[in-house]
């Protein structure tokens, strides 16, 4: 799987699971505080949704992968490349 | 042969860490005088095939007291990792039906673990204030309780205890019926679960409060 199919499906998992408007979901745009405005409950189900699609368990991990598509794109990009 | 010798330790702790559970509970059930009330019969038939069981949370002995009072019926019960990993009581409690979480992070490890037991039909006991109520103050509800009964459509059914653990006094836990919720409402997680925790929060504190729904017991 290569970063961008990761990162579609990243946001299918957005937009599907934590019900973000596609529209509003871009790259850039940072996931919580003054962005898209997730909280805490939705960061359990990313971190469960991103277990669930690539077998990365992001419990316990700082908050800078989070802060949006890109970064969270590259946090299982770099995981799934140290297992090879 | 190592290997061997690990496995059959841990099977000899399994072992006795459930007969002193067993005994525990004896005794608890003799000095509590304890009993369950079931305003709806109908969760009890839903809670053998594994349900999310949520309740008030007032005493450290809640977590001991309820798998107790619900046996034969199984009971995993949610507990912080401020009491699971403490020194003298993990090796108790990781022979034990407890299921750690650690509140102080983005912990989803409980989560995967809490879906295990609810698809083996065992349920899964939270207290959703997240800590004990202290001088009768109640905490809101955290909404992260819901999401292992989003994931699979398992049933939430509201408790209350009754009773504050005295010796020889009756301690009542009051089983409520399943919640009607609707966890995949359109709309973002957060205000889907967030609305349909105020509404658990309502139901156990009303249950909590004496207001038993006029409904068949036994």
């Amino acid at each position: 799987m290569n970063e961008q199919e990761i990162k579609v499906k990243i946001k299918d998992l957005l937009c599907d699971r934590l019900g973000v408007d596609p529209n509003e979901l871009t790259d850039e745009i940072p996931l919580f505080d003054d962005g898209i405005e997730l909280d805490s409950i939705d960061s359990l189900e990313i971190i469960a949704g991103i277990d669930e699609e690539f077998g990365v368990d992001m419990t316990g991990v700082g908050k800078e992968p989070f802060y949006n598509v890109n970064s969270l794109t590259a946090y299982v990009v770099k995981e799934l490349a140290s297992r090879e | 042969m190592t290997d061997k010798l690990k496995k059959a330790g841990g099977a000899l702790l399994d072992a006795s860490a459930n007969m002193l559970f067993f005994i525990v509970g004896f005794v608890m059930r003799i000095l509590w005088r304890g009993r369950v009330i079931y305003t709806d019969p109908a969760a009890r038939d839903e809670m053998k095939r594994g349900a999310v069981l949520i309740a008030d949370h007032k005493s450290h002995m809640d977590g001991f007291f309820v798998p107790i009072m619900l046996f034969p019926i199984k009971v995993r019960v949610l507990i912080t990792r401020k009491w699971y990993d403490k020194k003298f009581l993990n090796p108790i409690f990781r022979h034990l039906p407890y299921i750690p979480i650690n509140l102080n992070e983005s912990d989803a490890a409980w989560i995967a673990e809490a879906e295990s037991a609810l698809k083996r039909g065992q349920c899964v006991m939270i207290f959703p204030e997240g800590r004990l109520e202290k001088d009768g103050r109640r905490e809101p509800f955290k909404s992260g309780f819901l999401l292992p009964a989003r994931h699979l459509d398992a049933p939430v059914i509201p408790m209350a205890i009754k009773g504050k653990y005295r010796v020889f006094k009756i301690q009542t836990l009051i089983v409520g019926s399943s919640m009607n919720l609707d966890l995949h409402a359109k709309g973002r997680l957060s205000a889907v679960l967030n609305k349909a925790s105020e509404e658990c929060e309502r139901e156990v504190f009303a249950l909590a409060d004496g207001k038993i729904p006029d409904k068949p017991r036994r």
